[in-house]
């Protein structure tokens, strides 16, 4: 599969801190792929996030996206337009006085003419299915309609990788199941590389793959399948177990023979009631 | 309540002076500060009056709204009209009570000060009444631009103001969570002596401010990887545009200016 993002070696440290955040990380992205990057406070998972899109520089090892790496200054710009990043808070990455004015920011910034500018604004607005608020003003929306502005306001700037940094941690569950939706639908139907950097593994269960971080470093990659099989691994790493597989080592431990920890609620109960 | 919070006192509604460019607006206005200046006699203070009373009916913006916005001022001018009127000594006098002498000088005096500042209030009122401050904002853009030659950081300065603007009704909504909290935490911002009330608010501001700097270095960071790098190659989404209404009522003013001119003693 062809790499969108490859971190090769890289050791990052924060000015003025004895030891590394992140230490000899390496990394590849596929294109089109929905990634999940798990880990528990301090893991370095949200450092590594700003790596990719020349927030950061490492002090070690290099970090390439398509064609370009962001040790070359020159880059740095085509690299942050095509990797458009969501961040935690949805009330600190809104800077415009209205939606229409927000999706325009990046815009904006990057010198698109003003005519292409109202045309891309309406074509993004529409995939995040927000179009009913275009002359909005922040303060009148929910944090998931925030998230999905910032989403459009990423789309308008036709990237090929979204970086969700703990994008729905501070979303009530409707506002997190809305922006999930809405990422889902824009890497199945349009092929944009997914990077979702979380603490929760539930969000993680639809991955196509999974990174785990812990200390700094990367502890295990794989499916999520075989990932959320290594519980010690999990736990080691400060992460809580999704829902489903605690009941089924739960089940398993009272003697009931299931195959193996199940990962959702449907497949758990479908394994249950056709037990012999 | 904070639902519906207005920033400044704008007047949504469709008028011919709210539809006019927010540069001709600042131009007519600070052109306005000074030819106020140039009425000296009861025909160029009526001129002023005439053209005021139209600009205020092209607004649509009722009279109770700029009466609100002219009550704060309104001591000032009864203050200063009064100071004319028994400190000037000219002319005739009109009445004597022991030490208290009026002249015919003070008496026009006064009421020629008095009409100056509310003219002049009315006047910027209505700016502020029928332009959005984002608008102002731009407009003001786009006024000093050329200023940015002398390295005058012209775009900076819109910048902030358009960021705190959008963060006025977010501040205001933390305000009234913490102020809640420490609510239910027996905290009282309502009653005691004054001394008391103020020291009440310290938790609320020792919140707030640490919050607002946080929220500070968040947003650099998301404009940041959303690709900004100052004013340099920026394009931009509002666009002023200048009508014909716009030249007009410049066109105006300078008629007005002429008159003035013409007609003071």
């Amino acid at each position: 599969m062809e790499n969108i993002i490859s971190v090769k070696d890289v050791t990052f440290y924060y000015p003025g801190e004895e030891s590394a955040t992140l230490k000899n990380v390496s990394l590849d992205v596929y294109k089109g792929e929905w990634l999940s990057i798990v880990g528990h406070n301090g893991s370095g998972k949200s450092t590594l996030a700003k790596l990719l899109n020349g927030l950061l520089f490492p002090n070690e090892g290099t970090v390439n996206v398509a064609d370009f790496t962001t040790a070359n200054q020159e880059d740095i710009w085509e690299i942050r337009r095509q990797v458009g990043m969501v961040f935690q808070n949805p009330d600190n990455q809104f800077v415009g006085t209205s939606v229409q004015d927000d999706i325009a920011f990046g815009l904006e910034n990057f010198g698109v003419p003003r005519t292409e500018m109202v045309k891309r604004i309406h074509e993004s607005i529409e995939r995040v299915g927000m179009q009913a608020y275009l002359n909005q003003e922040p303060h009148h929306l929910s944090g998931g309609q925030k998230q999905r502005v910032a989403i459009a306001g990423i789309l308008a700037q036709k990237p090929s990788v979204i970086v969700l940094d703990e994008a729905t941690s501070m979303l009530d569950p409707i506002g997190r199941v809305e922006v999930i939706e809405t990422v889902r639908e824009l890497n199945e139907k349009e092929g944009i590389t997914v990077i979702s950097i979380t603490h929760d593994l539930e969000e993680a269960l639809s991955a196509d793959r999974v990174v785990v971080m812990k200390m700094g470093e990367k502890a295990a990659e794989g499916k999520p399948d075989d990932i959320f099989q290594q519980r010690e691994l999990l736990k080691s790493a400060g992460l809580d177990l999704p829902f489903s597989l605690k009941l089924s080592e739960a089940l398993r431990q009272e003697g009931i023979e299931l195959k193996k920890g199940y990962l959702t609620q449907e497949e758990l109960v479908n394994a249950l009631w056709t037990l012999a | 309540m904070l639902q519906n919070v207005i920033i400044g006192q704008y007047y949504p509604a469709s008028s011919p002076l709210h539809r006019m460019d927010s540069r001709s607006k600042l131009i007519a206005a600070f052109f306005y500060l000074f030819i106020v200046f140039l009425a000296n006699s009861w025909v160029t203070y009526g001129l002023l009056i005439v053209f005021t009373a139209f600009t205020i009916a092209s607004s649509k913006v009722p009279l109770r709204f700029l009466y609100k916005g002219l009550k704060p001022i309104l001591i000032l001018v009864v203050f200063t009209m009064l100071l004319h009127v028994f400190l000037t000594k000219e002319g005739d006098m009109l009445y004597k009570a022991g030490w208290l002498e009026i002249y015919e000088g003070g008496l026009i005096q006064g009421i020629f000060i008095a009409m100056r500042l509310l003219l002049l209030v009315l006047m910027t009122s209505l700016l502020t009444l029928t332009t959005t401050p984002i608008d102002i904002t731009d407009g003001l853009e786009h006024l000093l631009g050329p200023l940015k030659k002398w390295r005058l950081p012209v775009h900076e300065f819109a910048l902030m103001m358009s960021i705190s603007l959008r963060f006025i009704p977010t501040l205001l909504q933390e305000t009234e969570k913490i102020m809640k909290a420490q609510m239910a935490r027996g905290a009282d911002f309502t009653s005691g002596p004054i001394k008391e009330r103020a020291k009440a608010f310290v938790p609320l501001l020792v919140p707030l401010f640490v919050s607002s700097f946080k929220r500070a270095e968040e947003l650099a960071l998301a404009m940041e990887a959303r690709g900004y790098r100052g004013g340099e190659g920026r394009t931009r989404l509002r666009a002023l545009e200048w009508h014909t209404r716009d030249t007009i009522a410049l066109l105006l003013l300078f008629v007005l200016t002429v008159l003035l001119f013409l007609l003071r003693s």
